[in-house]
């Protein structure tokens, strides 16, 4: 099975996504029974396809050498396509009817396009690429913070809302914001906090994978850093798939949470070795490839 | 003869009380004949609204007892309580300050709702009812007619009315505002078709709701509404199943009894899946069980509970209010005035028809003495000019006095002085 997945090509969800692209501009014909059904089975096979791909490409050691993990321009367009290609999938299973496809598809398309076009250039060193992820990492994980924040300053907005209204203190002069805007501000920054973390996560792994080789799942901050993302996932999952809990109160509860998730974490951060390591990742990797080789030994 | 109000309104008495001696229309046309069958010469006027009971009686026959007691018992058992029950939450006005209470209510001076137009129109109508039944007599027809008057000076002199507002205008225009950013695309549930849901309406319409639908028990009226403004209607029978998609619910019926209860609210809140439902209950009774509002994300609002966003209107419109006060005491002064002159004028016209007869009584006799000793007709007619003259300056200083003792609310008692004094009998 996996001999099969790793023969996965460019070409195969370039042209899932080609398929999707003419199905949608087939709209512009008339109403097509089942086109819906198959812009959805297409553009799932394009998505599985697109990240094997791309997790081949990640494992596939021997070829990577110096070259960093993630750390060519056309590695970081083909991802891009991957974000673009998930975000249309979830306007689409949002709002079936509406033709952003004809923004989104096109983008992915170019994107990948860029990808191969871009590939013969030198990819950067696994340094180079370690400090890029680190970056990223940082600042995805620092935006994902602020939005646990926000969503969590919103939630207790909306519980003091709700106490005023409850207890008949509506019109009066000191005011907040509407249930609605306090609610949906909410379950934006579950969303926004939720994708920034998750992409945050991945930045430091393929940053630690760079950098060691491995990941130190002992260590507090990558082990809280994983509890908080799994946390968000779930507390997402909670909110689009339960509906009981999407509306009201309880959905302010889940951000709540979130919170002490978000606390843990930095605890973890803090109280460890988490991002104060100042070696040279070279040097690392040379130590853990020489590791096994004395073991073996 | 004096007009007496007693009463009770938002100020002072919970809308529980005020639910419990609430009149329908059909209710009041029954307690004025009631009244009038009881007290055959009293007049009655009876204004039952959301916010206040208010029974304003008079009796023409000073024989009649019309006290306090006897209109709280009237209305305790109009509606089967005690007298005790009723009269300690009742408040109790007299002569000019009933009149300046019924001038301020018409104003809306007295309105939770500080300036609102609606008020007006329904002490215009609870008089009408009371003219139409014959209920209405000269003191209230003349009270009722001035509370007109000072309202729409009131009106016109002060800013108070300038922003038109009422109770469904501050309950959609501040409490809706606070749960919701716009009413675009909610479920809007308006359960009435009365007067209260048609005024409802244009605020919801103003407020960009673009799914209202009309519940009311008759449907003619509800598609009569539903086609003025361009909303939909559901029968009565499926309010239940419209309660599970509403997002703003409106109770405007004159249902004696809950239409919603909190055990019809948790069969079905489970298909809500948590959704927040305000609902805003402007009717008195009340529509809703307030037990709905101990659901959770349910926010009930109920008439009174509009009295923090009143408050705030109430602040910005107090600026006119001294100005408003002082057209009230003006007219109040100026009808006491009337009222009291009024009262004088049999009185004065006995006194001179008596005058009359024993100066034509005494010109009789001198005229026939005269006309045989031979005396020119012009000069009995001299003689009867002399008599007018004389029984004018005779009578001026007296009456000049009634007149004056009237205008300060016959304070020393000459118009009952010159009864007895001339022997003009009872009024």
């Amino acid at each position: 099975m996996l001999a099969i997945l790793s023969k996965i090509t460019v070409t195969c969800f370039l042209a899932s996504y080609s398929i999707v692209l003419v199905l949608e501009l087939l709209r512009l014909l008339g109403k097509i029974p089942g086109r819906g059904l198959l812009v959805l089975f297409m553009m799932l096979l394009g998505l599985f396809t697109h990240v094997c791909y791309v997790i081949f490409s990640a494992i596939d050691v021997e070829n990577i050498g110096e070259k960093g993990l993630f750390a060519s321009w056309s590695d970081w367009s083909l991802l891009l396509a991957l974000a673009m290609a998930i975000c249309f999938l979830i306007f689409y299973l949002r709002r079936p009817d509406t033709i952003v496809s004809f923004f989104f598809l096109p983008v992915v398309l170019a994107l990948i396009g860029l990808s191969i076009a871009v590939r013969p250039m030198t990819p950067f060193t696994r340094s180079e690429a370690a400090n890029v992820w680190l970056n990223v990492h940082a600042l995805s994980m620092a935006a994902g913070s602020a939005a646990v924040l926000i969503g969590f300053l919103a939630g207790i907005m909306y519980l003091v809302q709700s106490w005023r209204l409850k207890n008949k203190r509506a019109g009066s002069s000191l005011r907040l914001p509407t249930l609605e805007t306090l609610a949906r501000l909410n379950r934006q920054c579950l969303i926004a906090s939720t994708s920034l973390v998750a992409v945050g996560v991945l930045a430091g792994v393929v940053m630690n994978l760079n950098r060691w080789g491995q990941i130190g799942w002992t260590d507090g901050g990558i082990l809280l850093s994983f509890l908080l993302l799994v946390w968000l996932l779930v507390a997402s999952c909670v909110e689009f798939f339960y509906a009981p809990a999407s509306h009201g109160r309880k959905a302010i509860y889940l951000t709540l949470a979130s919170l002490g998730f978000l606390i843990l974490a930095f605890f973890g951060v803090l109280m460890s070795s988490h991002g104060q390591q100042t070696a040279e990742p070279e040097q690392t990797i040379e130590s853990s490839r020489k590791l096994p080789e004395a073991q073996r030994a | 003869m004096k007009l007496q109000m007693i009463g009770c309104s938002h100020h002072d008495a919970a809308v529980e009380f005020r639910e419990r001696i609430s009149f329908t229309t059909d209710q009041v046309t029954k307690a004025l004949a009631d009244f009038r069958h009881r007290f055959p010469t009293a007049e009655l006027v009876l204004l039952s609204t959301c916010n206040r009971v208010e029974l304003y009686a008079s009796a023409s026959d000073d024989t009649v007892e019309i006290d306090r007691d006897a209109v709280a018992e009237f209305l305790a058992n109009q509606h089967q309580l005690s007298t005790d029950e009723v009269i300690h939450q009742m408040i109790y006005r007299t002569g000019p300050e009933a009149v300046e209470h019924l001038f301020t209510v018409a104003a809306s001076l007295d309105s939770m709702v500080l300036g609102e137009a609606q008020i007006l129109s329904q002490v215009k109508q609870a008089y009408d009812l009371a003219c139409s039944t014959g209920s209405a007599g000269p003191l209230t027809h003349a009270v009722f007619q001035a509370a007109n008057r000072a309202a729409k000076r009131v009106q016109q002199e002060t800013s108070i009315h300038r922003r038109r507002v009422s109770v469904p205008s501050v309950a959609v225009g501040e409490i809706v505002p606070e749960v919701f950013d716009s009413l675009v695309d909610k479920q809007v549930i308006v359960c009435g078709a009365g007067e209260m849901g048609e005024e409802t309406l244009p605020y919801l319409k103003a407020a960009g709701a673009n799914h209202i639908t009309i519940v009311n028990r008759s449907e003619e009226r509800a598609e009569r509404l539903a086609k003025e403004f361009e909303v939909r209607t559901a029968p009565w029978g499926t309010l239940a199943e419209r309660l599970i998609e509403a997002d703003l619910l409106i109770g405007t019926t004159s249902s004696p009894e809950p239409i919603i209860t909190g055990e019809m609210f948790a069969k079905i809140r489970h298909k809500r899946q948590g959704r927040v439902l305000l609902a805003l209950d402007l009717a008195v009774p009340r529509d809703f069980d307030p037990a709905i509002g101990e659901f959770p994300n349910v926010y009930l609002y109920q008439i009174d509970d509009l009295k923090a966003a009143c408050e705030r209107n109430r602040r910005e419109r107090e600026k006119e209010y001294p100005k408003a006060q002082q057209i009230i005491a003006d007219e109040t002064e100026k009808l006491i005035l009337a009222v009291n002159h009024r009262s004088t004028g049999p009185v004065i016209k006995r006194l001179r028809e008596n005058a009359d007869e024993i100066k034509q009584e005494e010109l009789r006799r001198l005229t026939s003495k005269l006309q045989s000793l031979g005396v020119d007709a012009s000069v009995i007619a001299e003689i009867d000019k002399s008599f007018d003259r004389l029984t004018n300056k005779l009578l001026h200083p007296p009456l000049s006095s009634v007149r004056d003792d009237a205008a300060e609310g016959h304070r020393r008692g000459l118009v009952e002085a010159l009864r007895h004094l001339f022997n003009l009998g009872d009024e």
